[in-house]
């Protein structure tokens, strides 16, 4: 995959966690910014399924200096890290 | 001998070797011996005396290790408190321990209480004496705060001496080197970090931080138990399980380690077989004991528990404790049995568990659930009265139960609530009111309204009528 936009990678994260995740949160409290933690979105067993999705589709492993609660505090900054990793990955 | 002495000393053998690392940053012996004074002086810049309580409400790091041992230094008690444990309830737990000061390493504060950032004591450190206040085996070194039954947390005080007879013991057990690498999975709050942090300190070991981002990752969890090379893991069963399930744990081989440690809930039979088939090079023990007393009991698991039908035992005492059952309830006497509750009475004598326990046929001690209401959820101890008085302090719950069902990683936390009149309690509102009180692991998974509560004969909530509710799938 190349040049992935981050509005579209947010609009499909965003997609996936609502449809895909089994959350149990109303998908309408579910948005680019909210509290992913607070509103119990990613327990252990989601938090691995995301993790697994973005390894599958994006060809991107997040590895262990990353998995910070700044990085996984909303969508949009997990949006952020998966281009950044993806931007590291191409340069390699 | 005391807590901080174990990194004084090996500050002395092996200043250069590597003693602590977080996910940005390690700190050798010498380094974190040096800044441990340092902190000590700001410290007592900042009036901290022998005895007082310190909070130390932070993220999981090195500077917040260094200052752990610099209030042990001072003679003052170290209270632990994560990051994620929201203000109101480090608020609740302030009212308690009365701290002289809450160290952070972020901008939240608690009104009333002076709060002070790590890098500010830092730049203060000029004026204060370094000196180690001397301590005895009986002073208290920390307080662990866990889940009260009386709806606020209760503290629990250990000793110097509590926990250097369990880490003694278990260095001893574990044959424990300079050439370890520990990880630290579970929460500074949690008495499993108690290992990982003095064991290591007093084998001149390192230890290796896991942040609680990265704490309930499964995948990159596995990578890091690679990257760093560790050699003794300790948490509880359902992060492993995780980790299998999640994070190719299995298939990905131990790497380094020589030890896995697991304590807090029992471990499913299944994954433990095949988590034992998989790393035959591995020592595996099962450990128990509540934070009262730390461990107490250990139970070493090997190729001969592959023929196994039923749950593994939790084994026979350790740390010259004594254990034994009174009327089906385990009690707990001996040098790890805490000094009592922080602003309760001293603990005098045996420390009666509440849980049950029995023996099996060759008289090791089996585990068989608890006498009160007390749950795990994935090894976090939560006393459902403490997420009732939350659930019913909200304006649309009148009355409120919570339960935990199911096991492992599918324990989930339920609430049952009675709306107050004309109100329809609403389960995300209901869900950011617990984060606003309680820490992560207590927040509702999910929530089911109900007209009343089934009573047994006599008057009591009938909690196993309103489970049925939820397992047969018919919410009311």
């Amino acid at each position: 995959m190349t040049d992935l936009d981050r509005t579209a990678l947010l609009d499909q994260l965003l997609r996936y966690v609502r449809e895909d995740l089994a959350t149990g949160v109303p998908s309408d409290l579910i948005t680019a910014g909210s509290p992913l933690l607070e509103l119990g979105v990613l327990d252990s067993v989601r938090t691995a399924r995301l993790l697994a999705h973005i390894r599958t589709t994006y060809g991107v492993r997040v590895p262990p200096v990353h998995m910070t609660g700044e990085h996984f505090r909303t969508l949009e900054t997990i949006t952020d890290l998966v281009l950044l990793l993806r931007s590291q990955t191409a340069s390699l | 001998m005391s807590l901080y002495s174990l990194v004084a000393e090996a500050a002395t053998r092996t200043p250069d070797a590597l003693a602590v690392q977080d996910l940005a940053a390690g700190l050798s012996y010498g380094e974190l011996d040096a800044r441990a004074d340092t902190y000590l002086a700001a410290l007592r810049g900042r009036g901290v005396r022998p005895g007082d309580r310190v909070l130390v409400w932070t993220d999981k790091t090195t500077e917040a290790v260094a200052v752990a041992q610099a209030v042990l230094r001072c003679g003052a008690i170290h209270v632990p408190l994560p990051r994620s444990n929201p203000r109101e309830r480090v608020a609740r737990i302030a009212a308690d321990a009365r701290p002289a000061l809450i160290v952070t390493d972020h901008g939240d504060h608690v009104p009333g209480i002076v709060c002070v950032p790590c890098a500010d004591l830092v730049q203060e450190a000029a004026c204060g004496s370094a000196a180690h206040h001397p301590v005895r085996p009986s002073d208290p070194a920390y307080i662990l705060y866990t889940s009260g039954s009386t709806g606020t947390p209760k503290g629990v005080c250990l000793s110097h001496g509590n926990a250097l007879a369990f880490v003694d013991w278990a260095c001893r057990e574990l044959d424990l080197t300079a050439a370890d690498r520990l990880a630290n999975h579970a929460a500074f709050s949690f008495d499993l970090s108690v290992f990982d942090l003095y064991a290591a300190f007093r084998a001149g070991a390192s230890v290796h931080l896991v942040d609680e981002t990265l704490a309930r990752s499964a995948e990159p969890l596995v990578g890091f138990l690679l990257e760093r090379r560790i050699t003794v893991w300790y948490s509880v069963p359902s992060v492993l399980v995780l980790m299998a399930e999640y994070g190719e744990l299995l298939e990905r081989r131990p790497g380094a380690l020589r030890v896995c440690l697991f304590a807090g809930e029992l471990f499913p039979l299944k994954p433990l077989k095949e988590l034992r088939r998989a790393w035959p090079g591995v020592r595996m023990l099962n450990w128990y004991g509540p934070t009262e007393t730390n461990v107490c009991t250990s139970y070493e698991v090997t190729a001969a528990d592959l023929a196994r039908t039923e749950a593994i035992p939790i084994g026979s005492p350790v740390a010259g404790d004594t254990v034994s059952l009174d009327d089906g309830e385990i009690v707990v006497g001996g040098p790890t049995v805490m000094l009592g509750y922080w602003g309760g009475e001293q603990q005098a004598g045996p420390y009666r568990t509440g849980d049950l326990g029995r023996y099996d046929a060759d008289g090791l001690l089996e585990y068989r659930g608890r006498i009160d209401d007390m749950a795990k959820v994935r090894g976090h101890r939560i006393e459902p009265a403490e997420v009732n008085s939350v659930l019913v302090a909200h304006e649309t719950v009148r009355d409120a139960v919570v339960l935990v069902l199911g096991t492992g990683l599918d324990a989930r936390l339920h609430a049952f609530v009675i709306p107050e009149a004309g109100c329809a309690p609403d389960f995300a509102e209901l869900r950011r009111h617990c984060s606003d009180f309680l820490p992560p692991y207590m927040a509702i998974d999910a929530l089911h309204t109900v007209g009343g509560f089934p009573r047994t004969a006599n008057g009591k909530v009938d909690r196993a009528v309103l489970g049925g509710l939820v397992t047969r799938g018919a919410d009311a």
